[in-house]
């Protein structure tokens, strides 16, 4: 169905509320960026010609502008996001469990859909052929039409009243699984800790230590602490009320190595405290340490290992007959085999080892990003279904448009 | 490009400057950033948006984005406008001053959720909210006495405009509605 492909084009990249900078979809590791690309490219402008911009050897762009340098923490901060994800065992299985839920229903969906599609167009094609030809094709195109159009009544007669999203309209039982997906990372333990908090908490950390590596970096986030929520506060509060200061060098390896366990939010307190034991500078080097022998935690269910490792169990039967989730695969290989010298533990302990990354996947979606065909437009819209964010009242306001323009 | 304050008193300043460079008098100026400021605490307090999945940096400080500057010229135009119809209206200066809090409350909070009004679409709103209910030919009138000569049909196409306004959540919201005797006034989202 062309025609809803093109109203759909439309919508794929979510409209982001003014206070979201950033937001990582983890399936299709794609970041969208809550500015225009003539934002960027100005940010770009601002530290680029300050030689003063590149800090040594982590090569990370510190503009002096205050508001700019806010852009490229949340870069970082969602680039953190995605060395998670094809770092830890935790968030890959997590995230391979997205795709084979979602896929198999897609792919079901697109087949039942082409032919109804195919069925229909015969049909019209049989009730058409009185017709003369001129009249005939608008004729087919105007009962094409309609027939989204009651497509669009029957979902909206359906969908939930606070919820507008047409995906969510049209396969609620997989927006349901999905959600039951999620709902583990988002359950707090019996210390007020989720993965979320886990996930946000290190990225926020990572953010500005990457961002402002030249500067005094810990006095910079102990200032602007009040700026976050709870999610992003809950694991360094945590930290810091085992560790006081040394939160700061405890709270990335402590996070990097719960997310290689089943239960990354009981595993976490277990090493923030093991981590205070040993002596101040010395915390990646133990973190090290216990990601390379691993102990048995049992309030933290199985160790589930570096991405690589689940990716490694996922090659066996039965996981081959879902598909399994690949885009990664290359990149993952390379940290695997040590191309530049980096693993995915110096990824998620060691801001500088970024800028040893050899290669970077296209991830940056801005506001006005031309959504045009082919690679980008299948990884949007994958993103675009995860995050919902094509909305069924306004396709149906443009599809009403388009029938009858004002 | 957006500018980040860590406190309300520093975000309203900011405002304050915007508007002072759209040439806003401060007898208006108050008013309408008393507006922002109950609007932004009451869109601070709820929940901005669903839950939709992927992992978001939110940033809980007060922000100015580049996108925001058209509201504070229109907010400006509007205020100046309807500051002037009222007072010549005969209605006192403390009731002028609620009337440009409330609209400009009204104003902020659609345009923070998304809504993004042209200028005439903030007059229209703003006209309707401080005068409102109002016939599209009286609002016609009243927004000719302010200096602003919008044709009726145009007016009609605004109005009908503002009745399916989308935001970030992607809802389509009315802000405003036509009665069964044609007289339209404004909704609070």
């Amino acid at each position: 169905m062309a025609e809803v492909s093109e109203l759909l084009k439309r919508q794929l990249i979510p409209r982001l509320p003014p206070e979201t900078l950033a937001k990582f979809e983890e399936v299709s590791g794609l970041m969208f960026l809550n500015v225009t690309m003539e934002e960027m490219l100005a940010a770009g402008k601002l530290s680029a010609p300050d030689p003063g911009s590149v800090s040594g050897e982590q090569r990370s762009i510190a503009p002096k502008n205050e508001d700019w340098s806010r852009i490229f923490a949340a870069i970082n901060h969602e680039t953190y996001h995605y060395f998670q994800l094809i770092g830890t065992g935790y968030q890959f299985r997590h995230v391979s469990k997205v795709w084979r839920t979602l896929m198999p229903r897609l792919i079901a969906h697109r087949w039942a859909q082409g032919f109804r599609d195919r069925a229909n167009l015969i049909r019209l094609l049989v009730q058409s052929r009185m017709l003369p030809g001129w009249y005939r094709k608008a004729w087919i195109a105007s009962e094409k039409y309609r027939r989204i159009q009651n497509l669009y009544a029957r979902l909206r007669a359906s969908a939930k009243p606070d919820d507008p999203s047409l995906f969510t309209a049209l396969l609620p039982r997989l927006y349901a699984r999905l959600d039951e997906l999620d709902a583990p990372r988002r359950t707090r333990n019996a210390q007020g800790l989720s993965v979320m908090d886990l996930l946000e908490g290190s990225a926020v950390v990572y953010q500005y230590a990457l961002t402002y590596s030249n500067q005094d970096w810990r006095s910079l986030l102990e200032n602007d602490w009040s700026d976050f929520d709870d999610t992003y506060r809950r694991a360094f509060d945590f930290a810091r009320a085992v560790c006081d200061r040394r939160a700061y060098d405890v709270i990335l390896p402590a996070v990097a190595l719960a997310l290689r366990y089943e239960r990354p939010a009981d595993a976490y307190p277990w090493f923030v405290r093991r981590l205070t034991v040993v002596p101040p500078g010395e915390e990646v080097a133990a973190a090290r340490a216990l990601a390379e022998n691993p102990s048995t935690l049992y309030e933290a269910g199985r160790h589930l290992g570096t991405a690589w490792d689940v990716r490694q169990r996922e090659r066996r039967f039965p996981y081959l007959l879902c598909g399994n989730f690949r885009f990664h695969d290359n990149i993952m290989k390379k940290l695997r085999d040590r191309t530049w010298e980096i693993s995915e533990f110096d990824l998620l302990v060691d801001p500088g080892a970024s800028a040893r990354l050899g290669e970077y996947p296209r991830n940056f979606i801005t506001r006005d990003f031309p959504v045009g065909s082919g690679d980008s437009v299948a990884h949007i819209g994958i993103a675009s279904i995860l995050l919902r964010s094509a909305s069924l009242p306004l396709a149906t306001r443009e599809l009403d448009h388009m029938i009858q323009p004002d | 490009m957006l500018r980040t304050y860590k406190t309300k008193d520093a975000f309203l300043s900011a405002v304050s400057s915007a508007l002072d460079a759209q040439g806003t008098p401060p007898d208006l100026r108050t008013p309408i950033l008393s507006g922002l400021a109950s609007a932004d605490d009451d869109l601070r307090s709820e929940n901005r948006e669903l839950d939709s999945g992927g992992l978001n940096l939110k940033l809980g400080a007060w922000i100015i984005r580049d996108d925001d500057l058209p509201i504070f010229t229109a907010l400006n135009t509007v205020a100046t406008a309807v500051a002037a119809s009222l007072v010549s209206g005969g209605l006192a200066w403390p009731l002028v001053a609620t009337a440009l809090t409330g609209l400009a409350d009204l104003c902020w909070r659609a345009w923070r959720k998304g809504a993004r009004l042209s200028s005439l679409q903030v007059t229209v709103y703003g006209f309707l909210k401080a005068r409102g209910p109002l016939a599209v030919e009286e609002l016609a009138r009243l927004l000719e006495a302010s200096g602003q000569q919008v044709p009726l049909a145009t007016l009609r196409a605004t109005l009908r405009g503002l009745t399916q306004i989308d935001i970030n959540t992607g809802n389509l919201v009315a802000l405003a509605k036509e009665d069964k005797d044609h007289v339209w006034q404004v909704l609070r989202i």
